[in-house]
């Protein structure tokens, strides 16, 4: 008995709404950064999933998975590189200060 | 190593048993990693919870039968991201005078444990084999495939180099990600403008 297609496919949707609702409740730029990596965490779930089911021998479902595993650590460098900057400006990474102060 | 898999194969019932508990471990360290990131305040907790779910999310990749990704997911995603994003906050921190000065003793043995914790997983996930390996892979490369995940690996490179021609897009990808880590790192050694600059007086 191995587990279904559907268990995975339920922990993705969990994982993604999780990770959705980081993205809107956190005002840190890291907060909202690790809750994109929760849904692109989802996404790899369901890519290796929908190819272990469905499309074995293809394997393309490994290869997207790949690309969005290494898309984790580069969005984490554009993201940390933006925090820095902003924080050296205006020594905060509340993302809800940024407006106010590029007013300034 | 091929009496460890002899006994995994004459004890199918026990491995599926094995199996299911493997999947439901991973799923409560992936939510539990995730809820930790949602509900905790401090930055470093929230770090924390995403390296346990990428840790589930590989354990879960490695019961689809996937070790190559599960590595990956290991190696690149957890180590990768998690040391990038303390060293963004230390970085922060420093700035304005509030991280100690780490003594040496203490970093070098953070870095033997960390070392040690690091090949551990490798060697469990290359020679351990999946619990759950599909027949389809099996069936797909014409017979039985070795286990942990050699066939896995093996389909992969296919596709990458088959007639499906993935390797193209993935360079192309690959290439766009480094033009992308040379501009955050032309953002953080820039050089902020004096007041004034550029102005009209």
């Amino acid at each position: 008995m191995s587990t279904p297609l559907a268990q995975y496919l339920i922990l993705s949707a969990v994982l993604a709404a999780l990770g959705i609702a980081t993205v809107l409740t956190k005002r840190n730029a890291i907060g909202t950064l690790l809750g994109t990596q929760l849904v692109l965490a989802a996404a790899i779930i369901n890519f290796a999933s929908f190819e272990h089911f469905h499309s074995p021998a293809r394997a393309a479902g490994s290869v997207f998975a790949l690309v969005l595993i290494v898309l984790t650590p580069v969005q984490a460098v554009l993201v940390a590189a933006l925090v820095l900057n902003f924080h050296r400006q205006s020594g905060t990474a509340d993302i809800e200060n940024a407006s106010a102060a590029e007013e300034r | 190593m091929p009496h460890l898999i002899a006994m995994v194969n004459a004890h199918a019932g026990a491995s599926d048993a094995a199996a299911q508990g493997y999947f439901w471990l991973s799923v409560l360290v992936t939510l539990g990693g995730a809820f930790c990131v949602l509900v905790s305040r401090s930055i470093a907790r929230m770090i924390s919870g995403m390296c346990l779910c990428f840790c589930g999310v590989a354990a879960l990749l490695a019961c689809l039968g996937q070790p190559a990704l599960a590595l990956a997911e290991l190696l690149v995603s957890a180590n990768g991201m998690v040391v990038l994003l303390l060293a963004a906050v230390a970085a922060m921190g420093q700035r304005q005078g509030r991280i100690a000065r780490i003594p040496r003793g203490q970093m070098l043995w953070a870095l033997v444990l960390s070392a040690g914790i690091g090949a551990l997983l490798v060697a469990v996930l290359l020679h351990v084999p999946a619990p759950a390996q599909s027949p389809a892979y099996a069936s797909a490369a014409g017979g039985a495939l070795p286990p942990g995940g050699a066939g896995a690996m093996a389909t992969l490179g296919r596709a990458l180099l088959g007639p499906h021609r993935y390797l193209a897009a993935t360079e192309c990808c690959g290439f766009l990600f480094f033009i992308a880590c040379l501009g955050g790192s032309f953002l953080v050694h820039r050089r902020q403008q004096p007041a004034g600059h550029g102005d009209s007086p």
